[in-house]
């Protein structure tokens, strides 16, 4: 998101500068639509939204453990669903920031920027997503049908049930985040969110709110 | 690029060859000659500039999300690169009539169509990067630890999941 971020930004600062010379450029925020391809009236969806709904969905929801002690999210030992396989784009220097390394002593400008973002990007994983606030009851779940699938069996039996599992769970996540998100403003609290997720059921947790 | 405001002088070489071959030498075929070699080496410059004006300005936009020192530090060793003065490039765009073989071209109009198709190949190229990345850089920037609790989720996300319910099964059905 914050390399995408920063290349749309770099983006509509290049366009207003070229406006300032080409007088026939179109806006940037109709070719930022057209190849978001957001232009539906009826649904706000696009490729960046339908692509982090594909990331959580597929990767994150049954993959990630959510680890309390430092407070981050991490890969789990046990996977719950295959990789998904993801096109690989490559993009030459002038799309990414325009400028190459010319010297091999000199910092140049693509390299000293995808320097700055992986450092802000090691920085803010390490304060972990925001999300884990409006999550975490789904993954304590995650978390807790680990730990207690002790032995082989069970985790066979287990691992057998949840294949159709991730794609519920993020539906009624997702209902659930948004029922909340529509009543109250304010995102919950943590301690409200663990004795809400320990005590609810799995069949509960939509309707359960707690707010 | 130093000198590349003077990049169309050498087409008036085309315009006197031209203007030999008709009016000394008398060659029709000649002058065809000529003009078909205009053309596909004008098509090649227009190509080529656009691309250099493109990253021209990107690294002019890009450069303003630098750090000062670190800019100044880059500008030490990269000279002229990343404030460039206003003389090389817009002296190039503010030429609206050049002669060429008896036709008059508007140079800004070219490159400016060109500048569309890669303003918006480049949109695209940017979110088929996001695409083809995974969990991990997709990340919501977080205030500050101990604003956690308060904070909301950051817009982008808030869509992503505040959107109606409707919308969101539609969507996870689609990702299924």
């Amino acid at each position: 998101m914050q390399e995408l971020e920063t290349q749309l930004n770099v983006l509509r600062e290049t366009h207003a500068l070229l406006s300032q010379h080409f007088d026939q450029l179109l806006s940037f925020d109709a070719m930022l639509i057209e190849a978001n391809q957001s232009f539906n009236m009826s649904s706000s969806h696009s490729r960046i939204i339908f692509h982090v709904i594909f990331e959580l969905s597929k990767d994150f929801f049954p993959n990630f453990n959510y680890n309390s002690i430092t407070q981050r999210f991490i890969r789990s030992v046990i996977l719950f669903a295959e990789q998904a396989e993801r096109d690989s784009t490559k993009s030459s220097i002038t799309m990414l920031y325009g400028s190459k390394v010319r010297h091999p002593l000199s910092l140049s400008l693509s390299l000293s920027l995808s320097l700055s973002l992986s450092l802000s990007l090691s920085l803010s994983l390490s304060l972990s997503l925001s999300l884990s606030l409006s999550l975490s009851p789904m993954l304590a779940h995650s978390r807790a049908e680990t730990n207690t699938s002790t032995n082989l069996r069970e985790l066979e039996l287990c691992r057998l049930s949840t294949r159709r599992m991730p794609l519920s769970l993020t539906e009624r996540a997702v209902t659930s985040v948004s029922s909340t998100c529509d009543r109250c403003t304010e995102s919950l609290d943590e301690t409200t969110f663990r004795s809400w997720s320990t005590s609810a059921s799995r069949r509960s947790i939509s309707r359960s709110a707690p707010c | 690029m130093l000198f590349v405001q003077f990049i169309l002088y050498p087409l008036d070489i085309y315009n006197d060859v031209a203007q030999r071959a008709i009016s000394v030498l008398n060659r029709r075929f000649l002058f065809d000659e000529i003009e078909a070699e205009v053309n596909l080496c004008f098509d090649q410059l227009i190509y080529k500039l656009s691309d250099q004006v493109y990253s021209f300005f990107k690294v002019q936009a890009a450069s303003s999300y630098l750090e000062n020192s670190l800019k100044s530090n880059l500008e030490l060793k990269t000279t002229g690169r990343l404030n460039a003065g206003k003389t090389r490039y817009p002296v190039l765009l503010q030429l609206r009539h050049m002669q060429l073989l008896g036709r008059s071209i508007d140079l800004n109009h070219l490159l400016g169509q060109r500048m569309n198709s890669l303003l918006r190949k480049n949109i695209v190229n940017a979110i088929g990067r996001f695409e083809s990345q995974d969990i991990a850089h997709i990340i919501v920037r977080v205030p500050h630890s101990s604003c956690v609790r308060k904070e909301k989720l950051d817009s982008l996300i808030a869509r992503c999941i505040c959107i109606n319910n409707a919308g969101a099964r539609d969507a996870i059905e689609r990702v299924a």
